[in-house]
């Protein structure tokens, strides 16, 4: 319900509306179509829906992370005046850019199916439910974590704008990961994202299942993160609003 | 009917304020081996009361005396440095009226939005929708933004909301201060039906004549620390007295004095 509100406030007295949420990032697929299906990678003829899921999937990183970020302390007029459980504010501040993304998957597969005539198989479209879902929880974490420190720490947004453009460029968006020399491969994994787009590529485009060992190793390694998280978000929200 | 709704045990709650502000990580690194230094403030000290059932229970207080920082906590938004709350009962969590008002949404919408945020369903709130808008007296207004409404106008909405949105016990800061004289007495008779149905009303204002004319028992806290807890008029006057200059005490005092005489 929340999240409903934030969604009708944020594009309220906008003539284009919920049309910005597919704009944002179609018009920054256009641009990065453009100058690198011509200039780097004309041979190339996936290349596109290949970026597109890269941009999809990561303006959906990008925004929840930053929304969630500032989740508590753009709330914090109703946190002073009222008890909720600072979870739900996050959480609902997260969900808002799932919404979003929800739509953009919708296009993603109008693309994918009519243009490119490709229908993924139903294991692979679980799979990649299942990449998407680790996303999300990536999302959560991160909020879980940063939300509490943004509010004592004000510039944090400002750094996490500096290392979302690192990630940006360390993942394999615009270039395909194969391009990379394997010795750097390994690295570039260790930035989760490039994991998730990556195997979502191979699920959606090749029409194949990706490495399971490395999506159980990532499982492992997500689930005390999550827990770590919870447990972090609890200690820090007790004295929390004082600090607004 | 006179087991206690609310019971505070020594409650203290101690604010530390910093001498500067380190909001940003420049600051942080520049400054890491300076020791932050804070000065404490007793906002509460070692206050213990029990409110009862059904009863319509004014806090009253200066400025600064605590009386916020008290509700807050009873409303769980602080938590308390030392002491315990026990609240048998649902505790409405809010405090002020318009919690989460949204000034370009219609007046519509702001109920469903407020409500949800005061803890309703979806399913309630489409149940005593029209009741909230027979109440707020809004019916011409209802679809306009809320941002064209008068003052008036807008607290109306939002009392209507909190009292149909509310739980066993209610908790309220300074809400009578708007809204004209009819409306205020409305607000009065609701608040003495919720009473009836043994329900409970914590009220912080600086209102003396509401809590003399309304209130069953009061409580006076004065820097953070309780003076006096009892009969509302009794209190009442109490905080009066205290809040005259010497000579009108004086006056006071010496026209006591001959009445007794």
């Amino acid at each position: 319900m929340l999240a409903k509100t934030d969604l009708k406030m944020r594009y309220q007295g906008s003539w284009l509306g919920a049309v910005w949420v597919f704009l944002k990032p179609f018009s920054l697929f256009l641009v990065m179509n453009f100058v690198f299906s011509h200039l780097f990678y004309k041979n190339n003829p996936t290349f596109s829906i290949r970026l597109l899921v890269g941009i999809i999937l990561w303006s959906f990183f990008s925004e929840a992370t930053t929304v969630g970020l500032s989740s508590l302390l753009s709330k914090s007029h109703i946190l002073k005046k009222i008890f909720i459980p600072k979870w739900i504010i996050i959480i609902s501040a997260t969900v808002h850019s799932a919404l979003a993304f929800i739509f953009n998957l919708v296009i993603l597969f109008i693309f994918l199916i009519f243009y490119y005539h490709k229908i993924p198989g139903l294991l692979q479209l679980a799979i990649f439910g299942v990449y998407l879902l680790l996303m999300y929880g990536i999302a959560v974490v991160f909020s879980f974590i940063t939300a509490p420190l943004y509010i004592k720490i004000r510039d944090l947004n400002q750094v996490w704008e500096v290392l979302l453009q690192v990630l940006f460029f360390s993942s394999p968006i615009i270039y395909p990961i194969s391009l990379i020399p394997a010795n750097v491969q390994s690295i570039l994994y260790l930035n989760p994202m490039t994991l998730l787009i990556e195997h979502s590529r191979v699920a959606l485009i090749d029409n194949d299942i990706a490495r399971t060992d490395h999506l159980f190793i990532f499982i492992g390694i997500f689930i005390p993160c999550l827990l770590g998280s919870i447990w972090f978000l609890n200690k820090h929200s007790k004295n929390l609003i004082e600090n607004m | 009917m006179n087991n206690p709704a609310i019971v505070v045990n020594n409650l203290s709650k101690t604010f530390s304020i910093p001498h500067e502000n380190r909001d940003t990580i420049r600051e942080r690194l520049f400054n890491w081996r300076r020791k932050l230094t804070y000065e404490k403030f007793n906002a509460l000290d070692n206050i213990s009361f029990e409110i009862n059932k059904g009863e319509f229970f004014g806090i009253i207080g200066r400025n600064g005396s605590g009386k916020s920082t008290l509700l807050k906590i009873l409303a769980g938004i602080y938590t308390p440095d030392e002491g315990t709350v026990i609240v048998d009962g649902e505790i409405s969590p809010f405090l002020e009226l318009g919690v989460g008002f949204n000034p370009e949404l219609s007046g519509k919408d702001n109920i469903y939005v407020n409500a949800t945020i005061l803890g309703l369903s979806r399913k309630e709130i489409e149940n005593k929708y029209k009741t909230i808008v027979d109440f707020s007296e809004l019916e011409k207004f209802i679809d306009l933004k809320l941002k064209n409404y008068s003052s008036g106008m807008y607290v109306r909405l939002a009392f209507s909301v909190a009292i149909h949105a509310n739980k066993g016990i209610l908790l309220m800061d300074e809400v009578l201060a708007v809204g004209d004289a009819s409306f205020q007495a409305k607000c009065l008779t609701e608040f003495n039906r919720y009473k009836a149905i043994g329900n409970t009303v914590v009220l912080v204002t600086h209102d003396i004549a509401t809590v003399k004319r309304s209130c069953d028992r009061a409580m006076l806290i004065n820097n953070g620390k309780m003076l006096m807890i009892g009969d509302a008029i009794k209190v009442c006057e109490e905080y009066e007295f205290q809040n005259m200059s010497e000579d009108e005490q004086r006056y006071f005092l010496d026209k006591k004095l001959k009445e007794i005489q």
